[in-house]
């Protein structure tokens, strides 16, 4: 993995249960050991992250970025517990993945990999995603799309927010 | 003279039942271990005696102690109750969908608890102690079953309760330095301890677990003892809910899933036996200690997750060989004067 830059990244640790209960006994151990030293916590799952967040306090409130997303992550970047989330639109994507096996099925020819769109999502877009259940009820347009981007699924049909920071990916 | 030599004779005999009596033999392994691991890091890791470190121990195992000390009583009877992680993650759920519909926190918390106690009566309890249906089953049952109805209830999700100030105190408040939480959690232990030790429901408790017929015919309702215990057992569990709940601002349908083992693991390294009859309190507040110790401390020594539950696992079957050992030592003891 490459280093990010700007950051130092002085522990990583496994949630060997994948349960918010380890990741919060995690985050306070890191709280004991670092205290306000520590500027932020990336947890792999939005589920577990919560309980990461749980550990912060007046004196220990480091970013915490997470992976994901769905209601309750949107609900913890709106009231301040996450910073940030790579938001996989669930789903969005599990309607996308049965489309493509209905094309295959159909006989439409498809390319081998296809890049699927996620969106970061902060304080600045969180407003503007669409809940599960719309993602899951809009009429949307499944497009495979192969052009010098790539090739990539495109949903036609429902709103996304733009991306927080304004990358372009 | 013979009087003296049947006295140095009887010595060693005497300093085992004085240490039996203070529950030392029962203690006594998981004791030296706990002492051994605290010494271990306490040497080799920076910050693990730092006061947040052992407040965080403690916070962390809060919802365990209070889950383990109900499964006490019904190991203590010979039984077990699968079910504990499905009452946890129950009671959780709906407290928080009970604050979020507006119920004041402290009604919401009475109301799940008294749930608890009735959903217990018509399952575990009642199945169990008045039907004399076989525990495993009867709590496998219901572990599936109000483990779907959390899901049900939450429609798969986590609710929060970040919003509500009265369950985040709880849940991170501190009376002089110690956790609300920890100070629940030793409440429970406290009195379940006086419950045990002090009352006559405590002894019918050691009575019907060490011989159910034998306490039977002595004029104990043994029924209604397997009731209590139950009922206990699930109001604990309820209770630990409330508390993980609390201290995660939040509930998820799934916050109970493991703890059922983990409140056995500790019943058991507190030297309660599976067999009923023997064990208390004491151990199982021990027993919770050895098992936040050594999370805490595999963490700190940086053994990855994976391998912290392959020791955890080994650090159990050590415990029930060790059970084994002990109950195999007691029965010789116990025949040895008639030899």
């Amino acid at each position: 993995m490459r280093r990010p830059l700007g950051l130092d990244v002085v522990e990583t640790q496994a949630n060997s249960e994948l349960s918010p209960q380890k990741s919060a006994e995690i985050a306070e151990q890191l709280r004991t050991r670092y205290g306000d030293e520590l500027d932020g916590i990336y947890d792999a799952l939005s589920y577990t992250a919560l309980g990461a967040a749980s550990a912060k306090t007046p004196d220990f409130a480091p970013v915490i970025v997470t992976y994901g997303g769905g209601a309750e992550t949107n609900e913890a970047i709106a009231d301040g517990r996450f910073t940030a989330a790579i938001d996989v639109l669930n789903p969005l994507i599990g309607r996308a993945k049965a489309w493509v096996v209905c094309q295959r099925l159909a006989g439409e020819e498809l390319p081998g990999t296809m890049e699927v769109p996620f969106l970061i999502v902060d304080e600045s877009n969180v407003a503007e995603m669409p809940t599960d259940a719309e993602q899951l009820k809009a009429d949307v347009d499944f497009e495979a799309l192969v052009d010098a981007d790539g090739n990539r699924i495109a949903y036609n049909g429902i709103t996304l927010p733009e991306l927080a920071g304004g990358a372009a990916k | 003279m013979t009087t003296q030599v049947r006295t140095l004779e009887s010595a060693p005999r005497a300093l085992a039942q004085r240490a039996a009596s203070l529950d030392l033999g029962k203690y006594g392994g998981v004791m030296i271990g706990l002492v051994a691991m605290v010494v271990f890091l306490a040497l080799t890791q920076q910050g693990f005696l730092a006061p947040g470190n052992i407040m965080n121990i403690l916070h962390t195992n809060a919802a365990l102690l209070v889950c383990s000390v109900g499964m006490t009583f019904v190991v203590l009877l010979g039984g077990f109750d699968l079910s504990v992680g499905a009452f946890l993650a129950l009671g959780g759920v709906i407290l928080a969908k009970l604050v979020e519909g507006g119920l004041p926190p402290l009604a919401a918390i009475a109301l799940v608890l008294l749930g608890g106690l009735v959903a217990s009566l018509l399952t575990n309890a009642g199945l169990i102690a008045f039907l004399g249906l076989n525990f495993f089953v009867v709590t496998i049952a219901t572990n599936a079953l109000f483990g779907g109805l959390a899901l049900v209830v939450s429609d798969g999700r986590t609710v929060s309760l970040y919003d509500d100030a009265f369950i985040v105190g709880l849940g991170t408040g501190t009376f002089a330095g110690v956790p609300l939480t920890v100070i629940v959690a030793v409440s429970v232990a406290i009195v379940a301890g006086l419950i045990l030790r002090q009352t006559g429901f405590g002894r019918m408790i050691y009575a019907v677990g060490g011989n159910a017929e034998a306490a039977r015919l002595s004029g104990i309702n043994v029924i209604a003892v397997r009731v209590v215990a139950y009922l206990l057992c699930s109001a604990c569990a309820v209770l630990a809910g409330i508390v993980m709940a609390s201290r995660l601002q939040s509930a998820s349908p799934t916050m109970g899933a493991g703890i059922a083992l983990m409140a056995a693991a500790a019943v058991l390294l507190g030297g309660t036996s599976f067999l009923g009859g023997e064990g208390g309190i004491l151990g199982t507040v021990i027993g919770v200690l050895f098992l936040g110790v050594l999370s805490n401390g595999l963490t700190l020594v940086g053994v990855s997750g994976f391998w912290q539950g392959v020791i955890t696992g080994a650090v159990l079957l050590g415990a029930i060989t060790s059970d084994w050992l002990r109950s195999r030592l007691a029965l010789r003891t116990r025949r040895s004067p008639q030899s």
